[in-house]
């Protein structure tokens, strides 16, 4: 096999995130340089799941490219060309041209939202709701959903399976997941009201009101999840991120990140012909 | 098989099964991480225990439909 071209005089791109849009990448670089593919979870998939028949087609093809897997290890810190990765009983460090961040997307934060008030118990993240409902616990019976980011609807089906009802709260379109929704805007802002726990989410505005809910779960528009020290920046130097935001499945996903990691490998080429 | 586990359902491997003078050691991959299991034999009565309070109803059940199918029929009273 002939040898793959350096960049910077070193042949390897680092991808951090083995979910949809990492193993697309990973698939991708392969085909011209070494790659690494590191996932702090020890399985390929991220927030799309081991189990999904696509994750299991793009494990296959990331294998069939020649990508290395070290699943299980958390990526820690870029520093001059090098990627500090630690695994359950090792830490070391791998020397790499690029690192190529595909590290998924998080929802927005209560201060992203703008969420004032009180901070009682029973205020969290879609993705922490998504995980504690998956242990089938009715935790919560009038939940408040805050956006129609990708987990809105998910979440709601599994509050609805557990007997709880769903109020939305968000902007743009109507909801066809909830059973009752207020519209907010610009003009809108929101307050959290509650001793220990959760009692309403107040509405201030052109009229005012108030939600009874025993949770309000956080769950904007995706926003890129930034984790690795040295690749916190878009700025960041010889980092490509690679998180597409506002796409619901994992096909869209492995797509859209497919098509900008294509964009990138031809301009690095470009660069480095005679 | 298939563990949950905080950071979500994992795949569990098994790939050798030790006997042990306090128990068994089952030794596997849970995805990428090498996990093991150490069960105790009072580990071993629980789960046996459990799996008979599984069994037994359906075991009683077919031994019933079985009494059932089996049992020869009483007569009609003759008018």
């Amino acid at each position: 096999m002939a040898s793959k071209p350096d960049i910077c005089g070193r042949s390897t791109v680092v991808v951090v995130g083995a979910g949809p849009s990492g193993l697309t990448c990973a698939a991708r670089l392969a085909a011209h340089w070494r790659v690494l593919l590191v996932d702090r979870i020890p399985v390929a998939g991220g927030e799309s799941g081991w189990q999904s028949p696509h994750i299991a087609d793009l494990v296959r093809q990331a294998k069939r490219a020649g990508v290395q897997l070290e699943l299980g290890t958390t990526a820690l810190r870029w520093e001059d060309h090098r990627l500090l990765l630690a695994a359950p009983g090792d830490i070391h460090w791998v020397e790499a041209s690029r690192l190529v961040f595909a590290g998924g997307v998080r929802p927005e934060t209560a201060s992203e939202l703008r969420l004032t008030g009180d901070r009682p118990a029973g205020v969290v993240p879609a993705t922490v709701a998504a995980h504690l409902l998956t242990a089938g616990e009715r935790l919560w019976n009038h939940a408040c959903i805050i956006g129609d980011g990708r987990w809105g609807e998910g979440l709601s089906r599994q509050l609805h399976a557990l007997g709880a009802t769903v109020h939305a709260v968000t902007g743009g379109e109507p909801v066809g997941w909830a059973d009752e929704q207020t519209r907010i805007d610009d003009t809108h802002s929101l307050a959290v009201v509650g001793g220990l726990r959760v009692e309403a989410l107040h509405i201030d505005g052109p009229r005012p009101k108030r939600i009874d809910c025993d949770a309000i779960i956080l769950a904007g528009d995706g926003r890129p999840t930034r984790n690795v020290v040295g690749a916190l920046e878009e700025a960041a130097e010889d980092v490509v991120f690679v998180q597409p935001v506002g796409l619901r499945t994992s096909t869209e996903r492995a797509a859209a990140a497919g098509a900008l990691i294509d964009t990138w490998i031809s301009a690095q080429l470009e660069r480095t012909l005679p | 098989m298939i563990v949950d586990s905080p950071i979500g359902a994992l795949p569990f491997e098994p790939e050798t099964l030790r006997i042990k003078r306090t128990g068994l050691q089952l030794r596997g991959r849970m995805g990428a991480w090498p996990a093991e299991v150490q069960i105790t034999y009072g580990d071993v009565l629980v789960i046996l225990r459990a799996l008979m309070a599984g069994l037994m109803p359906s075991l009683f059940s077919r031994d019933k439909s079985h009494e059932r199918r089996t049992r020869p029929r009483h007569p009609r009273p003759t008018r």
